[in-house]
């Protein structure tokens, strides 16, 4: 059994016998008695399954139809609350949706499972889905995205080894706003920055629990081991849909919305369908996004176009990196994050900007040991990434600071191990000598732990250079899994071909009405009304649909007519009536019947309008139109 | 048309332009940055240039529009151009023309006229500048003749540059010609990037308003002096040129009648030793700061201010004295020429030096003309010297200049220099450090001169012209010979010891050794290990490795 089969079987078997019984009298005539309903069922799924029912359906879409089922298409699994809240941006009205809602459930278009609508599959295959039918594209803008990874690396830099300029969460405390801005010269605002350091923390780069700010580098290494445009994704959405980031949801907004721009409802309607948010939630993130130039605003339109720009452009050159004889490392290119990250642990930022300045210092290099890195795998890596063996004179400048480094090591704060060289300066330095309570074996001595600021700075003044190492606070809450951060699914750029849609025609409408004339005036009324709502779809289905001869319409002055069908549903909880007040012209409304009454003006209606969900009371005498129908499915 | 890839130039948001080095369209672009930017560095990758107001008025003046500008970063940048940058220059630029100083009335009064009223009732606020300008009505001011220079600093510092549309003054005539064959029988014309100096520094044809002063910033060793003589040739005007010592007044007067038809008759000496007043006059820096006591005032510097002269030229303006920095600003009517090897002021007043000598007009990178051979190609490198064990102590208990100075006289240095000086036998080598008594145990020991300041000029001159000729191989040198020392075939020179982390003293020290010559030049640092005259040691070199020069770093045993 394929799919459409299966997922019809189920809904079939969901629906109560009134109602399973009420769509196979629509589509297959007369119900046997006794009945048999697994056999009703097969015969169901198999009709629905046939391609020229499918045909046949596709076909008598109209415009109406095809904006639902577009959105039914798009939104996967949604609710006729959610479909309105979206309609609703185009105009559209809660009953008029709820009509077209319970008439394409009718028709089988739509489906619903458990409260939620699919689109019937073969109808899929047979119709354009494309967003584009319904919003309107303009054309592109222009404007820079100011959020790259790039800036997220450079935030990253300053975080690490500027840590004092910030606060634990990793805003920038306002006293070293300048500090910054020299930092990274006129590319950034103070609020982006922030805006940055909660990208970082909404993606679980900063460490919880700590004294002080401080960085989840397995994190981070996870985050950058994907590359630029997934790291673009990550931030993009932690940034838009600040409490549920998910970049999938961002990776096909932007699939969407490609190179153009569209009015701010359809942003809003895209964003809704694309993250799955409330429309308040978009509208929000909608201005959020604008103000800091995430999306683009033109007058009234809007536009990912800058950050697409960023996505579509082809993997350039790799990053030109350079190391001077000044230590300087210039990194030049926009894919530039990774080899910043590699490199920051023994590099310090000078300059942030077109291209990113560094600097190796004593300081950076040091601290890069105290984090296990050797000196090889630094060199290695520096010349990895600069392409380029180190220069002799530079290797050996790093290697003096490392041996200077190795010279001295303090174990927990009382045992110092150190070379001849400073051995001899220990024992010698009256200074120093006094601070060792004992000599435990050549280069080895024991110190008090509660003379140790003394004895650094007693080391300093003697010319020993103490190198003031950063100390990682590991968080006390567990970290995230490094793993966390997947591979999304690449935007795919190129249109989706989908047979495109056309208006419905009206030959099938035509061709059945054509085939009244041959049955009873009753007949006729019934099954005219039943070819107006397209629920006919063949010559057959309306043979065999014309056997009933229930009544169902009453209109004009059969006045009896109308309260018998309310009387009948008054008394059957599966039907409601659709009244009609004055005309055609007017919309028909969705009542249950709860009671008829007479009073001096005459018979009186009272009932429950559906979907609103309000009491009324309406004059029978001024009904134009009565139609009894079982209660539709939507309304289960 | 170049993909932007390709191109360049990279627009920091700082003001800063990267240059890099290894693109092919890096002349043209260099070219094309230059007029309005300055050379910061020039190390091996990227050369980095610096939008400044007053490199960008020195274009202004030159004609070069702000739209000029930013077409040409436009042009060459690999990136889109920074917003603030396109702001930047335009509001910079906007700015030169708003104020210039005309002719006034009379030959002691000149006119200061402002385009705008904002900027007028501005000045008429400025308290300094209310003591030296006279409103007169109009928008224009009157000030006093000697008074030029002083208000040109402080409107700059305002941000609002002057232009000085008072004709400078021509000076006496006195005619001046070089020699296709110098009076030592070698062929001599200027090079192409001395041409270009000069060329920068008048302008194609007279100096038109706008030129005429400035600084020019040349490697040592590239013939700053063939410049100076150059722009003389073309001025033909009564000319001081004020140098750093007396050995450098002789070199100058050397020069001078070896490469010009200028009579011996008609060059003057004024130093301690001469004082005399001549068309071509050649004095020092000290002689006109000298007043016999502090109250005093300086009795020569009437050599400056009483004479007619067309043209000063200030050698090694980076050491310029502040008394010089008083009396220079007297003498805004005359052509000013500054000539250094580096303009990196260990006082921060370069600023200064540009607002009354002019701006940089002609700067050029060290390492591209030693790759075209117009210097010597220097290897670099720095020995690393363990401290003897008797000298650890003490070090480590000293203050923190008493250790630099124990760093300094490390001992085994000696032996250090010994042996280099055994590795180039070939050489004519120069041992420079900072102090005497260190020098003086290296002459003892390597049975060498040495020259420091309380060494007569005579004999100098003397040991200098030995040193030339070959008959002494090895020159123990003070600091007195840090600069405008003219010695040709030094090939190897051994810093033992330096002032701290100067960093033009390493370059100028570097410099003694660049005149081009068959082998390489070799700078030798000695530096004591774990101490901190490393660290004083990576600071002095400094402006070399952003110059591009490596250094080769060694380790001793001592």
């Amino acid at each position: 059994m394929d799919n459409t089969a299966v997922l019809l079987e189920t809904f079939f078997k969901s629906l109560t016998d009134d109602q399973l019984l009420y769509l196979y009298g629509i589509y297959l005539g007369e119900v046997p008695t006794p009945f048999h309903k697994k056999l009703l069922i097969d015969e169901l799924v198999r009709f629905f399954s046939l391609p020229q029912t499918a045909d046949a359906m596709a076909s008598l879409l109209d415009n109406e139809d095809m904006e639902i089922i577009t959105l039914v298409h798009h939104l996967n699994m949604t609710d006729s609350r959610r479909l309105h809240e979206i309609l609703s941006l185009r105009g559209w009205g809660w009953m008029q949706l709820s009509r077209k809602l319970m008439n394409l459930s009718e028709r089988l278009v739509i489906i619903a499972v458990r409260g939620n609508y699919v689109l019937h599959p073969l109808i899929t295959d047979r119709v354009s889905l494309v967003l584009d039918q319904l919003y309107q594209r303009h054309s592109p803008i222009a404007e820079p995205c100011w959020f790259t990874p790039s800036l997220l690396t450079a935030w990253l830099f300053l975080a690490e080894h500027h840590r004092r300029l910030f606060t634990t969460q990793g805003k920038l405390k306002i006293q070293f706003s300048e500090t910054v801005k020299r930092m990274i010269p006129d590319r950034i605002t103070v609020d982006q920055l922030n805006l940055l350091a909660r990208t970082a923390d909404h993606l679980g780069l900063i460490a919880t629990g700590t004294r002080e700010l401080s960085l989840n580098h397995d994190r981070i290494t996870s985050l950058f081991s994907l590359g630029e445009d997934q790291v673009l994704l990550y931030g993009l959405a932690s940034l838009m849909n600040r409490s549920d980031s998910d970049p999938r949801k961002l990776s096909a907004l932007l699939q969407f919305c490609r190179e153009h721009s569209f009015y701010r409802q359809d942003m809003i309607a895209l964003m809704m369908i694309h993250f799955g948010c409330t429309l308040e939630e978009a509208e929000q993130t909608l201005d959020f996004c604008s103000e800091s130039a995430i999306i683009s605003c033109s007058g009234d339109t809007y536009s990912f176009g800058a950050v697409l720009d960023m996505l579509l452009q082809p993997p350039g050159p790799d990053p030109e990196c350079t190391l001077s004889a000044d230590l300087r490392i210039h990194v030049d290119g926009a894919e530039t994050s990774i080899r910043w990250f590699q490199l920051y642990r023994c590099a310090q930022l000078v300059t942030f900007d077109r291209m990113a300045i560094l600097r190796l210092t004593e300081e950076s290099v040091l601290t890069c040991l105290d984090e296990g890195m050797g000196l090889e795998e630094m060199i290695r890596l520096i010349e990895e990434i600069t392409g380029t063996k180190m220069q002799e004179s530079t290797s050996k400048i790093i290697s003096n600071w490392v041996e200077g480094y190795h010279a001295l090591k303090l174990f927990e704060g009382v045992v110092l191990q150190c070379d001849q060289r400073l051995s001899r300066m220990i024992t010698g330095h009256p200074g120093l000598s006094e601070m060792v309570q004992d000599q435990l074996a050549p280069g080895i001595f024991l110190v008090s732990p509660r003379n140790l600021d003394l004895l650094r700075s007693t080391l300093t003044k003697a010319g020993v250079p103490f190198i003031p190492r950063v100390i990682r606070t590991k968080s006390a809450e567990p970290q995230g899994k490094a793993d966390e951060f997947h591979r999304i699914e690449y935007p795919m750029f190129a249109h989706v071909e989908h047979p495109s849609h056309e208006v419905p025609s009206t030959r099938i409408t035509d061709d059945l009405k054509s085939l009244l004339k041959h049955y009873s005036r009753e007949v006729q009324l019934e099954l005219s009304y039943r070819i107006d709502q397209r629920l006919m779809l063949s010559a057959e289905q309306l043979r065999r649909s014309s056997k009933r001869r229930t009544i169902f319409e009453a209109k004009g002055f059969d006045y009896q007519g109308k309260l018998q069908l309310i009387r009948q549903a008054i008394k059957s909880p599966s039907d409601i009536l659709e009244l009609s007040l004055r005309g055609k012209e007017q919309e028909p409304i969705l009542v249950k019947p709860t009671e008829l009454f007479r009073e001096k003006t005459g018979d009186i209606l009272e009932g429950i309008i559906i979907p609103e969900d309000t009491k009324v009371n309406l004059a029978v005498g001024k009904l134009f139109m009565v139609r009894k129908i079982r209660r539709p499915l939507y309304l289960q | 048309m170049l993909h932007a890839q390709d191109k360049p130039v990279i627009v920091q948001s700082d003001k800063t332009l990267l240059l890099e080095v290894h693109a092919q369209e890096f002349a043209q672009a260099r070219d094309d940055i230059a007029p309005f930017s300055e050379l910061i560095k020039s190390p091996e990758h990227f050369h980095t240039y610096r939008l400044t107001p007053l490199s960008l008025w020195n274009a202004s003046s030159a004609g070069i529009t702000c739209e000029k500008v930013i077409s040409r970063l436009n042009r060459w940048s690999k990136y889109p151009v920074p917003q603030s940058i396109e702001h930047f220059i335009r509001d910079t630029a906007s700015r030169y023309g708003m104020l210039y100083l005309s002719e006034g009335p009379d030959g002691q009064t000149l006119c200061l006229n402002c385009t705008s009223d904002l900027l007028y009732q501005q000045l008429l606020h400025y308290p300094v500048l209310k003591k030296l300008l006279t409103p007169v009505g109009g928008r224009v001011f009157h000030l006093h003749l000697l008074h030029r220079g002083q208000i040109k600093i402080h409107l700059i510092k305002l941000g609002y540059p002057v232009e000085d549309l008072v004709p400078l003054s021509k000076g006496a005539h006195h005619p001046i010609t070089l020699r296709s064959v110098t009076a030592s029988g070698r062929e001599f014309s200027l090079r192409d990037y001395q041409y270009e100096a000069v060329q920068a520094f008048l302008g194609q044809q007279q100096p038109s308003p706008g030129l005429g002063y400035g600084t020019v910033v040349m490697p040592c060793g590239s013939g700053k002096t063939v410049i100076g003589i150059g722009i003389m040739e073309r001025l033909k005007t009564q000319t001081l040129i004020i140098t750093t010592n007396t050995a450098a007044v002789h070199q100058w007067i050397d020069e001078l009648l070896d490469k010009t038809t200028v009579a011996e008759s008609d060059i003057g000496e004024y130093t301690g030793a001469r004082k005399e007043m001549r068309p071509i006059t050649v004095c020092t820096y000290q002689i006109l700061t000298w007043r016999p006591d502090r109250e005093s005032d300086f009795p020569h510097f009437k050599l400056v201010t009483e004479h007619d002269w067309g043209l000063i030229i200030y050698d090694e303006v980076h050491l310029l004295p502040a008394p010089v920095f008083k009396v220079t600003s007297e003498i805004q009517a005359v052509m000013r020429l500054g000539m250094t090897a580096t303009l990196v002021r260990e006082d921060h007043r370069e600023d200064e030096v540009f607002s009354l000598i002019g701006p940089k007009r002609y700067d050029i990178p060290w390492k591209e003309l030693e790759q075209k051979g117009w210097i010597a190609e220097a290897v670099c490198t720095e020995i690393r010297l363990p401290l003897p064990e008797h000298l650890e102590i003490p070090y480590a208990v000293a203050g923190r200049a008493e250790k630099f100075r124990i760093a300094s006289e490390n001992p085994n240095k000696k032996t250090a220099v010994a042996q280099i000086i055994e590795n180039h036998q070939e050489d004519h080598i120069l041992v420079i450090g900072q102090y005497i008594r260190q020098l003086k145990e290296l002459a003892e020991v390597l049975h060498a001169p040495l020259i420091t300041g309380k060494v007569a000029n005579a004999k100098r001159e003397e040991l200098y012209a030995q040193f030339r000729k070959g008959d002494i191989h090895v020159l123990v040198v003070s600091k007195v010979a840090n600069f405008a020392i003219d010695l040709p075939d030094a090939s190897v020179a051994i810093q033992v010891s330096g002032t701290f982390g100067s960093r033009q003293e390493e370059a100028q020290r570097l410099g003694r050794i660049l005149r081009p010559k068959k082998r390489n030049a070799h700078f030798y640092n000695l530096v004591t290990r774990f101490t901190s005259e490393e660290q004083f040691a990576a600071n002095r070199q400094h402006f070399l490795t952003e110059q591009g020069y490596q250094y080769q770093m060694e380790m001793w045993d001592g």
